[in-house]
Formats: structure tokens, C-alpha cells, sequence
């Protein structure tokens, strides 16, 4: 099973502990101290801009997104990259377990149908 | 990249394969390749040369006249048996290829995916073989009696050596009192497929729809419509016929996919002809307007943006609470496309694609992948005619290469000098472009896969295509040495 685009092998079962995926996320994120925020928008799905916010560093949300954008492979567009819905849906769902009231209040925006892009300042 | 730098790259891809041709060639050619925008004022699809005979020599994509007949019009008519009249490959290699689906008990009331032939020999050929089809016409019978009537569908030897098979089929009808119709689609009729469809047009036009006795006691309402154009590929007209009915229509007829010849013979009764494949169907709809009085309007329903115009065009043609209908169907299929959209685009925006296929494809399908943020750069049609490429404009997003009757090198060389992500196109093309390792999707029978027309289809639509691209397989296909030589 992939979380946060990490493997975690069938042995571990399906139940993999949030605790694990930070650890992995935080330490597959490195050195984030030159990321001082992190950019979102968010889209219809015919493109109009609905959403637009910040992250700022020390939460979970924080470095999982910017884990995301470092390794993704999708295609950048103005600096920004779309996140995956699976993905976006997996930060959200630990980010609101573990970050604080204003990460939370971020991640019920990220659990729309609109498309999210990300870019880190 | 952006728009100039693409259409700069089309263009010099188009010199480079002309500069490869003789010069007569190259000059013929020319006038079928092009370049085309939105912001262009005359450009391919106004000025492309189409509808003309195929240089003698190049490896062509076209199909012929009778598989345009017997393939693609007639085929699909599921109580109906349709013989093929020749040697046997004819039929035999258009067999069940295009995933026609029907309902039915086949071999009891329904023949769609069963081979009929007269099977020649070169006895046949050399003292003709109307005597063997008259046999084979009343076998049918025997051994089917439940078919709704037959079409004798002719290939290229029939029209050679001269049998008359008019005069078979009329004297058969008038034994049986069963619709016994006779297509003569010789496959070298024409230059493509695109005759075969016209004549098979043609012959509905004569022998089914003068036969009122459906129409007569038919009951209309002031919502009835039919579908025309629709194969049913892999379930196509299903998944339209769905929303039509959703909005309050009635659709009383589909034609030609699962079709039966009753639904062909009450189409007049529309109060509207809904044409879907404009190139195979546009005679018939045509031909009941000016007889019936039944209007007719195209429509598209790939992908949800292209659907929902359509869905609004089709209720303008009806009364307000047609349209209040159509409004809620819309809302309501929207929340479900936005989220096969979101789950879809993040992994498809930006990749690129190329087209080449028939019919209505190399422009209806666009919109479908720009649904998703996938970008079209290169189009074209195996047997469009002008019509076809002006309409094609109103599609186009970008600078798009245009290419007529495009030939498998002219193909090969496109898409090595463009690098599109897909490749959307035929079996004919699909395992050339496989091999050079690049994601194909099979545009004819939809890859096995399918409907995808209409709103619920666009979700599959979506996932074939993020399969076909995304697939870890693709990152398997370079030979040892091109990867080592990268140092990768
Ligand atoms: S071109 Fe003639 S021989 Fe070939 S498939 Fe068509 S009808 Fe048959």
C-alpha cells in the first residue's frame, strides 16, 4: 500500500498507523528550513480559481506538501503542481489527527471535488 | 511548449515529410496536411484537401466501401441477417470486430456477431453465383425463422463478374413477404468506407422507410425522438439513450446499434432526429427531413462539457419542462464528473495527444480530453469530407495538425517529430506505436473497453486513460542499450 506516496509493504497490513507515514514523510521531506510557506490554490474543475491559502512550516500538512512537490513527477505549471487526489486525501485525514485547529480548518477546504495546486515559497 | 513554438513544430514536420515524397506526390499530399488554431482565420480545417482516392502504393487506413456498408450501417441491425456476398474473408474478417452490443438471443431473434456468406468458390466466380444466393436466402429462413428480414451485402467480385443481385433479392422479397434488401457496396465503389455508408443510407432509404406498416398504429407523443448514428459501441447507445430519457424524452428508435427494422421503419415518427455519427447517417436524416418533416441536430456527448451543450441544445428543442428536466440531470451527473475530474486530472493534465480515427472521433473526442486537461495537437480523419473539417474548428483548443487519410509513415513521422503522450487511433496503428513505446488507446472498438458516451461513460473514459498512460509498463519498453547509453 502507498501512503503519502510511500510503500508500505503488505506484512504491515492494511491498518498502517499514522505515526509511521509521519515518520516516513518527515524524514523522506529532509531539511525543509529554506521552505517558508507553501501555496495553494484551488480550482473548478473548468479551471475558475475557487480557494486560496497558506501553509506555513511546523505541522504535518506543512511537510507532506512540500514532500509532495519536491517528488512528484506531475508536470509544474507557473511553479505550481497538482496533488493527487489520493494523496490529497491521505494528508487531510492525518493532518486533521495531528496538526492544530488552523491546519484542520485547511484540510475540510482540501476535502472538495476541486482540483488543489501547490507551490512552495 | 508554448503555441508558437507547437505550431512551428507542426509545421516543420509536415516539410519533412513532404521533402521525403517525389515531387508529384509531395504536391498532392500537401494539400491534405495542415495546420490549424482557434485564432486561425482559413487554416486546415477550411482549406484540407479530403474525400479523394488514396495515393496508389501507401500504406492507407481506409476501409472499404462494403465495410462501410455491411460494417458499419447494416451490421448493427440485430434482427436483421446480413449476408455477405462473395468469398468468405469479407465477412469473415468483419466479424463482431466493432463491438456492437445488443440484447437479443443470438441465433434465435438476433444475428449480430454471426457470419452469413455465400462463401465463393471459383465456380461461382467464373458462372456467377446468383444461384447460390437464392439457396443460401431460403437456408436462412429455414434455419432462422425469426429474422426480421435479410440484406445481401455485396463485396468486390459480385460487382466484377455481374451478378444481378437486385433481381435475386427482389424476387426472393416477393416469395417470403420478408424484407429482403440488397446493398451493392462492392468494396472498390468510392474511395473509402464513406460510400459504403451512403449506399447503405441510400437503400434505408428506399426499401425501409417507404414500409409503413410499423408507423401506422404507432402512437406518438409530443417527446418522442431517435437516436441516429449511435453503434452501440460497447454499449454507447445505452449509456445516451439513459439521459435522454432522464430529461422526459422518449426515444423511440437507435439506430443502427441494437437496432431493430422496426425502430428504422417508426423513425419518422420523431419529433426529432438526434444525430450522432454525422458522416455515416447525415443522408438518411436529411432525406427524412425533406420527406417526413422530421428535423435533425448533432450532438456530442464526450466528455461532461461537450455533454452538457449538447443536453442544452437537445431541451431548446423542447418545452420548458423538458428543459427544468435537463437542468437537474445536469446538476445532478456534474457533481459526479467533477469527481472523477479530481481524481483524474491531477495524473492527466498537460500530456498530449494525437488522433486518428473516423466518423465523428478526431473531433468529437477532443473535448473529453480537454475535460481532463489533456491536450490534443494532432487530428485527422481515414474519410471525412470537407463538412467534417470545418466542423472539426469548433473542437480544436490549440494549434492542431491536420492530417486527411493520413498514411502510416506520415504517422510514424508525426508522432516521432511531435512526441505526443497518447496515441489515439486504430488496431490497424496501435501496435506500431506500442512498439516505439508509447501509451496507445484503440479509438474504433473503444480497446475492449467502453461506452463512452454520456456522463457515466466519461469515468471510464477517464480511467482507460490514466491505465494507458500511467502504466508502470511504459518505463519497461526501452531496449538495455538505450538506457544504459543515458546512464540511467
Ligand atoms: S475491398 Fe473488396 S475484397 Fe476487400 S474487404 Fe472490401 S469487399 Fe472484400
Amino acid at each position: 500500500m502507498f501512503v503519502c506516496g510511500y510503500h508500505f509493504p503488505a506484512s504491515m497490513g492494511n491498518d498502517v498507523s499514522f505515526d509511521k507515514v509521519i515518520e516516513k514523510v518527515n524524514e523522506g521531506a529532509g531539511d525543509l528550513s529554506g521552505v517558508s510557506a507553501i501555496e495553494v490554490t484551488g480550482e473548478t474543475s473548468k479551471g475558475d480559481i475557487v480557494e486560496k491559502f497558506t501553509v506555513s512550516p511546523g505541522s504535518f500538512l506543512f511537510a507532506a506538501l512540500a514532500d509532495y512537490y519536491n517528488k512528484s513527477d506531475v508536470p509544474e505549471k507557473d511553479g505550481y503542481k497538482m496533488i493527487y487526489y489520493t494523496n490529497k486525501y491521505q494528508i487531510s485525514e492525518i493532518s486533521k489527527a495531528v496538526d492544530g485547529e488552523e491546519e484542520k480548518a485547511l484540510c475540510k477546504k482540501l476535502d472538495d471535488m476541486n482540483l488543489y495546486r501547490i507551490k512552495i515559497a | 511548449m508554448g503555441p508558437l513554438n507547437l505550431e512551428n513544430l507542426q509545421k516543420e514536420a509536415i516539410a519533412e515529410v513532404l521533402e521525403s515524397y517525389p515531387e508529384k506526390v509531395s504536391k498532392n499530399r500537401a494539400k491534405h496536411l495542415g495546420v490549424d488554431s482557434p485564432e486561425t482565420s482559413k487554416g486546415a480545417c477550411d482549406t484540407s484537401r479530403s474525400n479523394k482516392q488514396t495515393v496508389p502504393g501507401v500504406m492507407s487506413q481506409r476501409g472499404c466501401a462494403y465495410a462501410g456498408s455491411k460494417g458499419v450501417v447494416w451490421g448493427p441491425v440485430k434482427d436483421m441477417i446480413h449476408i455477405s456476398h462473395g468469398p468468405i474473408g469479407c465477412g469473415q474478417y468483419s466479424r463482431a470486430g466493432r463491438r456492437n452490443y445488443y440484447i437479443g438471443t443470438t441465433g434465435i431473434d438476433t444475428f449480430v456477431t454471426m457470419n452469413f456468406s455465400t462463401d465463393f468458390t471459383e465456380k461461382d466466380i467464373v458462372f456467377g453465383g446468383d444461384k447460390k444466393l437464392k439457396v443460401a436466402l431460403e437456408e436462412i429462413d429455414t434455419l432462422f425463422p425469426l429474422n426480421n428480414g435479410i440484406t445481401i451485402q455485396s463485396e468486390c467480385p459480385i460487382g466484377l463478374i455481374g451478378d444481378d443481385i437486385q433481381a435475386v433479392a427482389k424476387k426472393y422479397k416477393s416469395e417470403s413477404s420478408k424484407p429482403t434488401i440488397a446493398v451493392s457496396c462492392e468494396g472498390f465503389r468510392g474511395v473509402s468506407q464513406s460510400l459504403g455508408h451512403h449506399i447503405a443510407n441510400d437503400m434505408i432509404r428506399d426499401e425501409i422507410m417507404p414500409d409503413d406498416s410499423a408507423r401506422k398504429d404507432f402512437q406518438s407523443t409530443p417527446y418522442d425522438v431517435a437516436i441516429v448514428g449511435d453503434y452501440n459501441i460497447g454499449g454507447d447507445a445505452w449509456s445516451s439513450r439513459i439521459l435522454l430519457e432522464e430529461m422526459g424524452l422518449r426515444v423511440i428508435a437507435q439506430w443502427s446499434g441494437d437496432a431493430t427494422y422496426k425502430e428504422m421503419a417508426i423513425a419518422p415518427k420523431a419529433k426529432l432526429n438526434l444525430l450522432h455519427c454525422y458522416r455515416s447517417m447525415n443522408y438518411i436524416a436529411r432525406h427524412m427531413e425533406q420527406e417526413f418533416g422530421v428535423p435533425w441536430i448533432e450532438y456530442n456527448f464526450f466528455g461532461p462539457t461537450k455533454t452538457t451543450e449538447s443536453l442544452r441544445k437537445i431541451a431548446a428543442m423542447f418545452d420548458e419542462t423538458i428543459q427544468a428536466k435537463t437542468e437537474e440531470v445536469i446538476a445532478k451527473y456534474t457533481a459526479m464528473t467533477d469527481e472523477v475530474i479530481a481524481k483524474y486530472r491531477p495524473k492527466l493534465e498537460g500530456k498530449t495527444v494525437m488522433l486518428y480515427v473516423g466518423g465523428l472521433r478526431p473531433r468529437h473526442v477532443i473535448g473529453a480530453y480537454e475535460d481532463l486537461g489533456m491536450e490534443v495537437i494532432g487530428t485527422g480523419y481515414e474519410f471525412g469530407h470537407g463538412d467534417d473539417y470545418k466542423r472539426t474548428k469548433e473542437d480544436i483548443a490549440r494549434s492542431t495538425l491536420i492530417y486527411d487519410d493520413v498514411n502510416e509513415y506520415e504517422l510514424e513521422a508525426f508522432v516521432k517529430k511531435l512526441k505526443p503522450d497518447l496515441v489515439a487511433s486504430g488496431v490497424k496503428e496501435k501496435y506500431v506505436f506500442q512498439k516505439m513505446g508509447l501509451p496507445f488507446r484503440q479509438m474504433h472498438s473503444w480497446d475492449y473497453s467502453g461506452p463512452y458516451h454520456g456522463y457515466d461513460a466519461f469515468a471510464i473514459f477517464a480511467k482507460d486513460m490514466d491505465l494507458a498512460m500511467n502504466s508502470p509498463v511504459w518505463s519497461h519498453t526501452k531496449a538495455p542499450w538505450d538506457t544504459e547509453e543515458k546512464g540511467a
